[in-house]
């Protein structure tokens, strides 16, 4: 109770000027592993397509270091629609269909003053009833297969799906994507994504900051 | 010393047992022990569903907002208090496909069972399949392996604190812990190349070189922070109370902080699976046994871990890279790692490098039925704290295939 | 045309020997006739008096015909109702019409003897109507007896008190000892099923399995005979404050226990018979209040208070008239009489007839159970502006406690409805004949409401004939609100008032048509219920709906969570629980002396001294 106003003062400006300026902290093996050596790699996830990774099964394991460097760029999702309706509020339901976790923490993470998503129109809410956009992270599990095409179904029209993470979108190699059940219009690469790459694909698809 | 049933485990359709807070032995056990405690674990279907007239039953999940995964729980409530709560995991169980994958590409499976203790998880499937094998991995590994899992203790802790804080309405502190959770993943991408250390931990090996000068000043930093968040936080009446007797749960067969805050001194990091004992490691407890205990315990846990990354980098003189190596041999090997939320038991068995047989008894788990027990007859808005302060990742409950 | 009404209402009884369906059809020409007749007098503002033949034993006055009027529009609904409902003997059918012409009586007579022989012939035949089925408990039917016996002895003791006092057989104002005055109000209270005496409410309706239309004479009219004689009494008897004072704290213990024991019943009839006592409680207390605004010189408020209790008894004899009407048709379809259990039905209109019902009973506006309720607060409320301590003291306790007994009549309304009136297509479809008395007695509690302005104005009549001085300026106007339609109260610290339902209706109604002639029928898209990404599968249980209550009053409730298992057992009356105790002892030692002195059966005995009691009235008048 004492400072903690004080606190806040001390600790000036935390919140991150992305996306008006150029992310500060961008964790490497969540990016696009580009070649950048000679050498024979195995992926373990068969994302290696003709020399290059494809992202939708990249599971930024590192496995392909030495031959691969991971590029570093945060705008790898793949924005399939825009709706421009959401530009000044958005709303996103977020579900778990199977994750690790780590696909949840990063997307809670963006509530944080550090991402501060709220300062760019996007809120998370707690019920399909209110929400603009389906966030699905994980693979498809078999009992969450109901829950998910309920919430679906209890989300107004217009409505985006979203498949976050390496899992939501392919499955990866721990099991199937969102795919099987519904059409994503926005692809958010990486295990997990990084919060900047959730972010910048959350400004996209509303259709600018 | 308390030698419960820790993990039931079946090989060739033989069912073996851990028993005890420290012990990795497999030793046969009765039919009616292993009912008893997968019913603890509530992974045999729904628990009891009982209707009674005077109690209103409603669903907090699958899919509801104030939890971070997905789970069902059937609240029993005739007004205020919880009379019963039944608890259905099995919702997002994804039964990842371990057996009959090569060990390397199953311990990148086994680092994404739950992405929150990835370095634990790791380290465990890692020092089973060298245990298998034979092989003796460099001091600079296990050295490299406490630092991963320290650090991860810090990031979760803070995120356990911060969503006890959040659920007592202090939102500003709340603010400030998630904004030092998000500072130690990013340290933790900073040196390890990833945020949740996913791809770092090798057999035998580490599959990245590591840098680990000025990680040490950096978590120290951390921990300093949140000492301070924490002395403020402590200060206010109004968070102490949501948190003092709430939740109660003095069971001596839990796990981590948990049955550290009811004041037993059990943690399997003293068991030595790596050097914790040439480090000044302390086991931190508490004596109450509710959530504020449990915080408390956390909260020494952050500070304590900090030292211990602090006397680990001091010691380190950088791990070199190598790759994982290929596992001869055939057998299998149970191990013990303290995740943040507590001992967690992996079973791995290998038949030259293919995986035969894996599982595991994570701490949620266990955790499990001593949170159903302490909330009952508890408040509803006491179910917030109960469940956070426990820690709970659902991705770690559920079978393998 | 007292000798016509008396042989409208004696042909039904004559009939029932032979025909049930005729009985009830010569039911329906009577109400009709008498509600035609009684609505006519009225709105000429009395001619009807002038049809009073000469003689002491009967009258017709405005306060009788208002009576007759809310008296027939219950049996008129319950009739039309009983065609396709009543397959039970003819002896029941006979003993109903025979309450129904007793009811008639007791508000026709100007007399002692021929009232008390009424009011005995309510008792007994409201016996038969509860102990002719087999499985009926001996208890029931007794403790109805025996407290009709203590009501009418108290009754006939303050009467025998009149007549010593005053040498005349009829109704004659004089100056009378309080002391007796109370003990006959008492006598009325009793009947009322007031607490503590509330086993008389709900015993006959709930254990004797009495034919619906019997629950709606013990709830509906005999309840409204018995406002009536306390009225009856008020015109010719001066009531002292204290005596006032006393009904109103009855009657808010009365309205706030029954509001309690309402929400937590379980029992399809019992709920609504609770519901009653607290009705009657409410009735009581604008009573008492008019009685000591009267005494406090403040006879318009005492006017506004009787004006309420005439809204509160036509409103509630109609609603709960319909109400256990719906209550006969969902209890038979599902042949269970636990709210948990309940089907259902699958006509949606039948439901909202309920629903209507449902609604005036919980004190809703634009309702006549909201506007009574809001006449019974606000008396009070202006009361506590009183000059005496005592009053203030008295109407601030009256008014916290009745409003608190008004929100949980709430809970009892909602739930009786929200578990009786669920709409399912797999329940039955009851018959038109008995969807269409429900919504009629629900529409015509909404007309009160509505009208609420008219039915004030037009009880101008009988206010005036209690109080003794005009009602004029009741009904007022202000700013935009038109001359006649404000309703105000008014008291010693200025004038309060409430804008009629009617005009508050209207303009809601003019915003309504207007909103949608502007913007049209909204697009709806109907999805499934979301509950957290499972289908709903929980029924909310109508226990579970109480239970807040339960556990928070769990002193007043006997029966706690402790019961066996763990589970709870339902909740029950304490005062009936404390009867049972105190009459199985009195009951095994009247056993032991009946053997011993009289070596026969107690019943046929119990009967003997009804008929024989009966017998020697009418030999007395004669």
């Amino acid at each position: 109770m004492r400072n903690w106003v004080l606190r806040g003062v001390k600790k000036g400006r935390v919140t991150t000027r992305f996306p008006y300026g150029e992310p500060e902290s961008v964790s490497p093996w969540s990016t696009r592993p580009v070649r950048t050596g000679e050498g024979d790699v195995t992926c373990p996830a068969d994302a290696i397509e003709d020399g290059e990774v494809r992202m939708d099964r990249c599971i930024s394991c590192g496995r392909c270091s030495g031959p691969f460097s991971p590029e570093g760029k945060i705008d790898i999702s793949v924005i399939g629609r825009v709706e421009k309706r959401f530009r000044k509020s958005f709303t996103v339901f977020v579900i778990d269909t199977g994750s690790c976790g780590a696909c949840n923490l990063e997307v809670k993470t963006l509530s944080n003053p550090i991402y501060d998503a709220h300062r760019l129109g996007i809120n998370f809410t707690s019920t399909p009833r209110h929400a603009d956009a389906l966030l699905v992270v994980g693979t498809l599990a078999e009992g969450m297969k109901e829950p998910l095409m309920r919430a679906y179904e209890a989300m107004p029209e217009p409505k985006l799906v979203m498949a976050a993470g390496t899992c939501a979108i392919s499955g990866g190699i721990l099991g199937e994507g969102v795919s099987g059940l519904l059409k994503a219009d926005v692809l958010i690469p990486g295990c997990p994504p990084t919060p900047f790459t959730i972010l910048d694909a959350l400004v996209k698809a509303k259709g600018g900051p | 010393m308390d030698d419960s049933l820790s993990a039931v485990f079946t090989i060739e359709g033989e069912m073996l047992c851990v028993k005890g807070h420290q012990s990795t032995r497999l030793i046969p056990c009765t039919l009616q022990e292993v009912s008893a405690h997968e019913n603890s674990l509530f992974l045999t279907g729904k628990a009891d569903t009982r209707e009674r007239p005077d109690l209103f039953r409603f669903n907090l999940g699958p899919v509801s907002g104030g939890l971070l995964e997905s789970v069902r729980m059937d609240v029993y409530t005739d007004g205020e208090r919880m009379a019963h709560i039944s608890p259905d995991v099995l919702f997002k169980n994804r039964q990842p496909a371990m057996k009959s994958s090569e060990a390397p590409a199953a311990l990148l499976k086994a680092e994404r069972i739950n992405g929150a203790y990835s370095a634990a998880f790791s380290t465990a499937f890692c020092m089973a399949a060298e245990e298998i094998g034979g092989i003796e991995p460099p001091h600079e590994v296990k050295l490299a392996r406490i630092l991963m899992t320290e650090v991860e203790r810090i990031a979760n802790h803070i995120h356990v604190i911060a969503k006890l804080t959040e659920g007592a309405s202090q939102n500003v502190a709340a603010q400030h812990l998630f904004a030092l959770e998000e500072r130690t993943r990013r340290i933790a991408s900073e040196h390890f190349g990833h945020r949740y250390f996913f791809g770092v931990n090798g057999i035998g090996a580490l599959e990245r070189g590591l840098d680990t000068r000025s990680l040490a000043p950096k978590v120290e930093g951390v921990a300093h922070e949140f000492a301070s968040i924490w002395e403020d936080l402590t200060s206010s009446r109004l968070f102490l109370d949501r948190l003092q007797t709430t939740c109660r749960a003095d069971y001596e067969w839990m796990v981590g902080p948990a049955v550290r805050a009811a004041d037993f001194r059990y943690d399997s990091r003293l068991s030595g699976y790596l050097p914790y004992s040439d480090l000044s490691f302390e086991v931190a407890t508490d004596d109450t046994g509710d959530v504020l205990s449990r915080a408390l315990v956390r909260q020494k846990e952050i500070e304590i871990s900090s030292i211990l990354v602090d006397e680990v980098c001091h010691s380190m003189k950088g791990a070199a890279r190598g790759s994982s190596e290929k596992v001869r041999g055939r057998g299998w090997a149970v191990k013990r790692v303290e995740t943040p939320g507590g001992d967690m038991l992996m079973l791995l068995g290998l038949a030259d490098s293919i995986v035969t047989d894996f599982d595991i008894r994570s701490a949620s788990a266990a955790n499990l039925l001593a949170f159903v027990q302490s909330a009952t007859s508890g408040i509803l808005t006491d179910f917030t704290f109960g469940w956070e302060s426990f820690g709970f990742w659902i991705s770690e409950l559920g079978g393998y295939s | 045309m007292i000798e016509l009404l008396l042989l409208l209402f004696l042909l039904p009884v004559a009939a029932s020997a032979f025909s049930k369906k005729t009985s009830y059809g010569l039911s329906i020409a009577a109400s009709l006739v008498t509600a035609a007749a009684a609505f006519w007098s009225i709105m000429t503002n009395g001619a009807g008096e002038s049809l009073t033949a000469a003689g002491s034993l009967f009258g017709l006055d405005t306060l009788s015909w208002y009576f007759l009027l809310v008296g027939a529009v219950s049996w008129l609904l319950t009739s039309l109702y009983s065609v396709a409902y009543d397959n039970y003997s003819r002896a029941v059918t006979a003993a109903y019409h025979m309450a129904v012409l007793s009811i008639v009586v007791v508000i026709l007579s100007r007399s002692y003897l021929p009232f008390l022989i009424a009011w005995e012939g309510m008792s007994v035949s409201g016996y038969f109507l509860i102990s002719y089925k087999k499985g009926t408990g001996r208890l029931p039917p007794y403790v109805f007896l025996v407290f009709g016996e203590v009501s009418a002895l108290l009754i006939l003791l303050m009467f025998t008190y009149f007549y010593a006092a005053t040498g005349k057989p009829d109704f004659t104002a004089a100056a009378y000892s309080q002391v007796a005055v109370f003990a006959g109000l008492v006598g009325f209270l009793v009947k009322l099923g007031i607490t503590p005496f509330q086993m008389t409410e709900w015993l006959p309706i709930a254990h004797g399995g009495a034919p619906v239309n019997g629950s709606v004479l013990f709830s509906a009219t005999m309840t409204m005979a018995s406002i009536y004689s306390i009225l009856r009494i008020l015109t010719f008897v001066q009531v002292a404050t204290l005596t006032g004072g006393l009904l109103m704290a009855i009657g808010v213990f009365s309205l706030l226990f029954a509001a309690i024991y309402a929400a937590s019943s379980e029992h399809v009839k019992m709920l609504p018979a609770y519901s009653t006592i607290e009705n009657s409680g409410a009735m009581l207390i604008l009573t008492g209040a008019s009685v000591v605004s009267m005494n406090s010189g403040d006879s318009l408020l005492a006017n506004f208070a009787l004006a309420g209790v005439m809204v509160y008894v036509f409103a509630h004899t109609v609603s709960k008239t319909g109400l256990f009407l719906f209550a006969g048709v969902i209890e038979r379809s599902s042949g269970t009489l636990d709210l948990n259990r309940i089907g259902g039905t699958s006509s949606g209109l039948f439901s909202a007839g309920g629903l209507l019902n449902a609604l005036s009973l919980s004190g809703m506006l634009p309702f006549g159970g909201g506007l009574g309720e809001w006449m019974m607060l606000e008396t009070l409320f202006v009361m506590v502006t009183f000059s005496s301590p005592s009053i203030s003291v008295l109407s601030t306790f009256t008014g916290a406690m009745a409003a608190l007994g008004a929100g949980i009549t709430l809970v009892a309304m909602t739930k009786f409805y929200g578990y009786g009136g669920r709409v399912r297509r797999s329940a039955a479809t009851p018959a038109r004949t008995m969807t269409g008395p429900i919504l009629a007695a629900g529409a015509i509690s909404l007309l009160i409401g509505l009208a609420g302005i008219a039915v004030i104005g037009s009880a101008g009549g009988v206010t005036e004939a209690i109080t003794g001085s005009s009602p004029a300026g009741l009904l007022t106007g202000l700013l935009v609100v038109p001359q006649g339609f404000l309703i105000s109260s008014p008291g010693p610290a200025g004038t309060f008032g409430v804008v009629s339902p009617l005009f508050v209706a209207a303009l809601l109604l003019i915003f309504l048509l207007l909103s949608y002639a502007l913007f049209g029928r909204k697009r709806v898209r109907v999805v499934p219920v979301w509950n957290n990404g499972v289908a709903r599968e929980q029924e909310p249980v109508s226990f579970a709906y109480a239970n807040a209550l339960r556990l928070t009053l769990r002193h007043v409730y006997p029966s706690g969570r402790d019961a066996a298992d763990g589970g709870p057992a339902p909740s029950f009356d304490i005062f009936w629980e404390w009867l049972i105790g105190v009459s199985g002892r009195f009951g095994k030692a009247s056993r032991a002396f009946a053997l011993a002195f009289m070596n026969s059966d107690l019943s046929r005995y119990m009967l003997y001294l009804l008929i024989a009691f009966l017998a020697v009235l009418v030999y007395v008048i004669v």
